[in-house]
């Protein structure tokens, strides 16, 4: 690294001595190939672990997961309601076919419409 | 007028091309992802072992402390490259991150020595410099984790560490005078400490 004077810290010859004795015994072995190779092969691991946490698709399923749950919590029970209605329906047609079966009931007549109506009462009227 | 099976096979053909498409895309992103996994080996290959001794300084010679406070740095580099823009050079805002890191680790070391009472580590390194006696290495390390933090870090940083005083308060994010300031006091700090180091003392010692 090259720098202008003007960029350093200026020592004192002595200081300058002192400070690279300092820099001598304060310093670690450079690194083995091996401890270089483990370091990265650590790191690599830790950022394929990172880029699962941070995956930004996985975030966007997390949270279409939560809508759709949200969603589901917030809908009607329309489901239970439709089997009532289909029981209620049930209920009626087996009651007009038993109404129809032993005469008693002008209940085939109203389901006819309007106009069919009117010329049955006056055929009935004749 | 179109007859069902000529729209029916109109829709295959348009729904292979959408599949196709979404193909070509996904390998497009493969391609992006791959070259920006070697860029980010190669930026690894470039910074590791300066990262590393600065870190080994900062944290006071402990060589399983620098590893993770740099693969710590790494990861947070990768989770950040895409916003670096260009303000500062690409190690100035690498190396300043490593500081970051060596300060939390330290923080993190204190809080688990006063609080929950661990014993202070060992730091003898057996992979430190071969060249430098241990005893004295020791002496040396114990002096520099004397050091109040921000001398500390101007001293590795200027006096270790080889950069400018410039570079050092845009690293550790301190003033340009108070970067001077802390040198100052570090270098008459540690001259105190370390008596015996001092080239001008031993001249006079008979």
């Amino acid at each position: 690294m090259s720098h202008s004077p003007d960029d350093r810290d200026r020592l004192a010859p002595e200081d300058a001595a002192f400070v690279q004795r300092v820099a001598d015994a304060y310093a670690p072995a450079p690194l083995s190939p091996t401890r270089r190779a483990a370091f990265d092969a650590e790191l690599d691991s830790r950022l394929a672990r990172d880029r699962w946490r941070f995956a930004p698709w996985a975030a966007a399923v997390v949270v279409a997961g939560a809508a759709a749950l949200l969603v589901l919590a917030h809908l009607p029970a329309a489901p239970v309601q439709e089997v009532a209605d289909t029981q209620d329906d049930a209920i009626a047609e087996e009651e007009f076919v038993l109404a129809l079966a032993d005469g008693s009931s002008d209940a085939y007549e109203k389901t006819l419409p309007t106009d069919y109506q009117a010329i049955a009462s006056l055929l009935d009227s004749e | 007028m179109q007859t069902g099976a000529s729209r029916f096979a109109r829709g295959v053909s348009g729904f292979e091309r959408s599949v196709s498409h979404v193909e070509w895309m996904a390998g497009g992103f493969e391609r992006v992802d791959l070259a920006r996994q070697q860029e980010f080996a190669e930026f690894v290959a470039t910074h590791r072992d300066r990262a590393l001794r600065l870190a080994w300084r900062l944290v006071g010679g402990d060589a399983a402390a620098a590893e993770d406070v740099v693969q710590e740095a790494f990861l947070r580099a990768h989770r950040n490259l895409a916003g670096f823009r260009q303000e500062a050079q690409l190690s100035t805002w690498f190396h300043r991150i490593v500081v970051n890191e060596a300060r939390r680790h330290l923080r993190w070391r204190w809080v688990r020595e006063r609080v929950a009472g661990e014993m202070p580590a060992q730091l003898r390194d057996p992979r430190a410099s071969a060249e430098s006696d241990p005893q004295l290495r020791e002496r040396v390390s114990a002096a520099i984790r004397k050091l109040p933090r921000g001398q500390r870090e101007a001293f590795v940083l200027v006096h270790l560490e080889d950069m400018t005083i410039a570079e050092a308060a845009a690293v550790s994010g301190r003033a340009i005078g108070t970067i001077k300031s802390h040198l100052h006091r570090a270098t008459r700090a540690l001259r105190e400490q370390l008596a015996d180091l001092d080239p001008s003392l031993e001249k006079q010692t008979p």
